[in-house]
């Protein structure tokens, strides 16, 4: 089924790649913003990694993942941002860019908290771990997905993500600890 | 089984990752062993916590009418050749008749004539500096 979408996005079927678009975006934004640490940079990375895999469709190789394609151009534009623009350090984003949409009166002040002590801990992680949580916790990539797009063995996987939950299940504790 | 092994296929467990021969020694490992339990109860407990976590989310237009800019400024690249094909080509029409005409004089013909060469010098440093920086580019392999 999606390789069929592939075949016809490749051949210029704009419908086809609409569905794509449709289907990968939510996940490439959750990606994204844990990349860039805000909803405006991670809205543009995903209009440039859109855009990209649009013009550059015809060189995608269909046997491959084409989430894992997608990603792989969305986390080098991220990196170049990143290397652009220095001004969001990691756990000062955090304060400054949650909407105030998302704290409605109906989500109570304990959730709030807990989320912002979440967000916090993620982004306080080394990107390497933080990077290898979200493809698995907010994107559902596979191992193995994950292991193609890594370019690392299973094995690493398996570790580097044991270790990420370690990680920060300590920062979390030592953010608790603190606040 | 080792509480270092047992704590990957732990890991793995809880993304139902695990390999289907590893799943009882696991549990028999995990039976025996304090430590491999807590750290199970441990590790669902913060995977629970982080899917109920909420980032900031763009509006829901802003998904809707995504692909249409997408394609709206995938298409810009037609519109930009037009727009620079025809005005080189019309300034290329009247250097042509500027220069062939007997009307201005060599004097003025040299000045005009330094000042495009000066400019297509520029445009060839610049071109060259970006060729520069883009074959130093580790990133630019992306799309293969
Ligand atoms: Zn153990």
């Amino acid at each position: 089924m999606e390789q069929e979408l592939i075949i016809k996005a490749k051949s210029g079927n704009q419908k086809a790649f609409e569905k794509l678009t449709k289907k990968y975006l939510p996940k490439i934004y959750r990606a994204a913003y844990f990349f860039v640490h805000n909803l405006e940079d991670a809205s543009d990375m995903c209009q440039e990694t859109f855009l990209r895999a649009y013009k550059h469709i015809h060189r995608f190789d269909e046997r491959r993942s084409f989430y894992t394609w997608i990603y792989t151009i969305m986390k080098n534009l991220s990196i170049n941002h990143s290397k652009r623009s220095k001004k969001h350090q990691a756990g000062e984003a955090v304060e400054n860019c949650l909407p105030d949409t998302l704290y409605n009166p109906e989500v109570q002040a304990m959730d709030r908290e807990n989320n912002d002590l979440l967000l916090r801990g993620i982004e306080n992680l080394p990107p390497m771990f933080r990077e290898i949580l979200v493809m698995k916790t907010y994107n559902d990539m596979s191992y193995q997905e994950m292991a193609d797009a890594l370019d690392i063995p299973i094995g690493t996987v398996m570790s580097r993500l044991y270790t990420a939950r370690t990680k920060l299940k300590e920062l979390i504790a030592s953010l608790e600890g603190g606040k | 089984m080792t509480c270092d092994e047992a704590k990957l296929n732990i890991n793995a467990m809880i993304d139902n990752e695990i390999p289907e021969e590893a799943v009882q020694p696991t549990l028999s490992h995990m039976e025996s062993c304090y430590r491999c339990r807590q750290d199970y109860i441990e590790l669902l407990r913060l995977q629970k916590r982080m899917k109920g976590l909420k980032i900031p989310e763009p509006p829901k237009e802003w998904y809707e009418n995504f692909h249409r800019n997408i394609f709206r400024r995938a298409s810009g690249w037609i519109g930009r050749l037009f727009f620079i094909g025809s005005y080189i080509l019309l300034l290329s029409f009247a250097f042509f008749r500027f220069f062939t005409s007997d009307e201005p004089s060599v004097f003025l013909k040299l000045i005009i004539g330094g000042i495009i060469f000066g400019f297509l010098v520029l445009l060839g440093v610049t071109f060259a500096d970006r060729f520069q920086e883009s074959k130093s580019d580790k990133y630019k392999g992306v799309m293969k």
